[in-house]
């Protein structure tokens, strides 16, 4: 107990440390501006130097901020993020953050907050469990995977048809994913993985939306109700309801709140095996396959038995995905295998530092939350205060009437509803290119991720007797790894 | 004499219209350091790569204690006990040095991924073997970078950890490739020396492409093949080859 609070404490000073050097490098930052200011007068480059300073104002006393907090850390805990134990805290911290984010939402009554939150932290679960399927594969091993919908679409296919077609469990339809999804990938190592790696990434691509293709030609396979506008079917038939019943019954929350709940798991679940095959000697080998496959297999690893191992325990965990989304959408239609999705993932893995399971979650929060600001950009008209009235009325401008007039009917897409004077925005036409800029912003703040890979350091390290140690090799390598004496 | 450990005959393998080996036929009996030199291009590393299984050859045979190997999988070569470093060294860059030596161990538990649960017996053997990788390092005079990733080193530490790396592998054939092209002389001179002392040691056999003559001409180099536009053109000790006069002409000039 007093262990933590001791942690806690010094993890208390250390933020007030970085505030202070944050400030005083916000406050340098300035006088250099200031200076720059004067300097830059004389000469006669008024005009570049006004469009400089707003993006001054904003980014360098951030960025200063930023890079002073690091030295601290980096003082404390050498390697700074790349060090286990500083990590794990600022991961926990993060979640922490996350969680006051997710509280804090303002909504209008306590049923939207929960069905917001279930709506939320289900998303942020899914992503993280795709985006740690795309760490293996790609962050880990190297074989660039843009295929991610593929395999959640393969996933969620199979659950559909398990429960609708085959009558089956929900739970049996979800691990019959998780093995078919399996199956698949490492058969597609077979025809895939002679290629040249550039090659088998265009494979992947093409995969997802030759299945989409496929499934739209094919009622078959489709779940939606036919001939009905409806595509969402309100509830599989048949097969939740008992478990769903008594769900609501015991704890009086709705059933999405239950899967939210089971999603949570299971990202903790496949968190936790990441890292067992990341700190393992088998997750050192797929290192070894991504920096130089020649070499690792110069040294006795069959790197196609690899591959292929990763391709399946990957495809195991998009399967996962795809059966949970198939869960919480209580629907199969292609309209669900979206490419964006797959760039979704690929945001979150970048973001979050590739190779670091901790790092998939971070990711994905940041991720879902950029989606979830950016489909719902606050209303305008909010009130007679003359700031936020005069905020509003450039934004509706902007929006409404620039935006009209370049998108004419299509401004309706972004702008959803206008009576009674309220302008509710929605960019979700801009959804990618939004998340796309902030993929960018924190690649350039953070080029290894917000969590990057950690180095392998072992923890105990051997005690040498330095003066024989020509000789004690020699020992030691006759007696292949034996005792010292 | 029995047959020897490694007999490589009639080797050939064309790149395109470019024929690097032409004739490659040498023998390494067990316990023997041999070289291989021969000026630049005449197709000593195509030698090595087409042994260890990296690249295809065209025709030839090489026997691993009988067996024939030519055509086998890298993996399966080196399983065999063969082991072999790259002229150009190719560490894996993002790994740290240590992370490097651990891989090359055979036969790892943990390297499955079946036994990824076996905490336990994982972490036995992981301390025996980083052990083993830091007395490597220190042989090697770089354990002061034990924890830096590999693409951190200068390039003759690069070369060393390459050394180490392929120690680490318990080979009984080693496949050297310009070991210590770059390395300081001093040290040079030790791995030399200490490559010597693990021969009789471990009981390897080692064959050794290098320019430096003085390295290669020392005692402790049981044979050498010279190597000519594809072709071995001389065999012999280093004072019978120093000798011949076309191989004076071919490669040790004047
Ligand atoms: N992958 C390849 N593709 C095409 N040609 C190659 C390839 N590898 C080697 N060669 C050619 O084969 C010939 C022999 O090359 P090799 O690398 O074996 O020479 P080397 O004897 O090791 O020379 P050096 O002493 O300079 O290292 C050269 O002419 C080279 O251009
Ligand atoms: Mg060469």
């Amino acid at each position: 107990m007093s262990a933590i609070i001791n942690t806690l404490a010094s993890d208390f000073r250390l933020f007030i440390e970085t505030q202070k050097a944050g400030f005083h490098a916000m406050a340098e930052a300035y006088k250099q501006m200031g200076t720059s200011l004067k300097e830059k007068k004389q000469s006669s480059n008024v005009v570049s130097f006004a469009l400089q300073v707003p993006f001054f104002v904003l980014f360098s006393p951030l960025s200063a901020y930023l890079k002073a907090g690091e030295k601290i850390v980096i003082e404390t805990y050498p390697l700074g993020r790349k060090n286990d134990a500083f990590q794990s805290r600022l991961f926990l911290y993060l979640l922490m953050v996350t969680a006051l984010f997710i509280g804090l939402q303002p909504s209008p009554n306590p049923t939207a907050k929960l069905s917001f939150i279930n709506e939320v932290v289900f998303l942020i679960a899914l992503f993280a469990i795709m985006a740690m399927g795309l760490n293996l594969q790609t962050g880990l091993t190297g074989l660039v995977n843009f295929g991610v919908i593929f395999f959640v679409g393969f996933g969620a296919l199979v659950t559909a048809m398990a429960m609708v077609k085959g009558g089956m469990d929900p739970w049996i339809a979800l691990l019959l994913a998780v093995i078919l999804t399996a199956i698949v990938g490492y058969l597609l190592a077979y025809p895939t993985l002679n290629l040249r790696s550039d090659y088998f990434a265009i494979v992947t691509v093409v995969l997802g939306e030759v299945l989409r293709q496929l499934l739209l030609a094919e009622p078959t396979f489709q779940t939606k109700v036919s001939g009905s506008q409806n595509t969402y079917i309100p509830e599989l038939p048949g097969v939740f309801g008992p478990f769903r019943d008594s769900w609501r019954s015991v704890t009086g929350l709705p059933y999405s709140t239950f899967l939210m709940i089971f999603a949570v798991f299971v990202a903790f679940m496949v968190v936790v095996i990441s890292q067992l095959i990341i700190r393992s000697p088998y997750g050192r080998v797929l290192k070894t396959i991504r920096e130089n496959e020649v070499v690792t297999s110069a040294y006795g690893y069959d790197v196609f038995k690899y591959k292929a191992e990763v391709l399946a325990i990957g495809g195991a965990i998009f399967g996962l995905a795809g059966a949970l989304l198939v869960w919480k959408r209580q629907t199969f239609v292609p309209e669900l295998l979206l490419v964006t999705t797959t760039f979704f993932v690929w945001g979150a893995f970048i973001i979050g530092g590739k190779g670091n399971p901790r790092g998939m979650v971070i990711g994905a929060i940041i991720i879902t939350y950029t989606q979830q600001v950016v489909r719902n950009i606050s209303p305008t008209n909010r009130g007679s205060n003359f700031f936020i009235a005069t905020l509003d009325s450039i934004f509706k401008f902007l929006v409404v009437d620039i935006g009209g007039a370049i998108f004419g009917e299509d401004s309706w897409r972004f702008v959803s509803e206008f009576q009674t004077g309220n302008v509710i925005i929605g960019l979700e036409a801009f959804q990618i290119l939004i998340v796309g800029l902030v993929i960018i912003l924190f690649m350039r703040r953070f080029e290894e991720g917000v969590l990057p890979e950690l180095p392998y350091i072992p923890k105990k390290k051997p005690n040498l007797d330095k003066s024989s140690i020509w000789s004690n090799i020699e020992q030691t390598e006759t007696s292949h790894g034996g005792t010292k004496e | 004499m029995t047959d020897p450990l490694l007999k490589v005959e009639g080797l050939r393998k064309s790149f395109g219209g470019l024929q690097a080996l032409k004739n490659v036929s040498f023998a390494l009996n067990s316990k023997e350091v041999i070289g291989l030199i021969g000026p630049n291009g005449c197709g000593k590393s195509t030698t090595f790569n087409v042994i260890s299984g990296i690249y295809p050859a065209d025709s030839g045979s090489v026997k691993l204690k009988g067996e024939e190997i030519l055509n086998k999988k890298p993996h399966e070569i080196n399983r065999l006990g063969l082991s072999r470093t790259f002229q150009y060294t190719q560490l894996w860059r993002n790994l740290t040095v240590i992370e490097n030596l651990l891989v090359p161990p055979k036969n790892q538990t943990g390297a499955q991924f079946v036994n990824i649960l076996r905490r336990l017996k994982l972490a036995k053997e992981e301390e025996i073997l980083v052990e083993k990788a830091y007395r490597t390092l220190e042989l090697l005079e770089i354990s002061h970078v034990a924890e830096n990733y590999a693409s951190e080193l200068s390039g003759g530490q690069s070369k060393l950890v390459d050394i180490g790396r392929v120690l680490m592998s318990d080979p009984t054939i080693l496949l050297l490739d310009e070991p210590v092209a770059g390395v300081a002389g001093p040290l040079a001179q030790k791995i030399f020396d200490q490559l010597q002392k693990l021969r009789k040691s471990l009981g390897l056999s080692i064959v050794i492409i290098e320019h430096n003559m003085e390295f290669i001409l020392r005692k402790g180099i049981d044979r050498i093949y010279v190597m000519n536009l594809g072709e071995v053109i001389a065999e012999g000790t280093s004072d019978e080859i120093a000798s011949m006069p076309h191989v004076i002409e071919a490669y040790l000039g004047g």
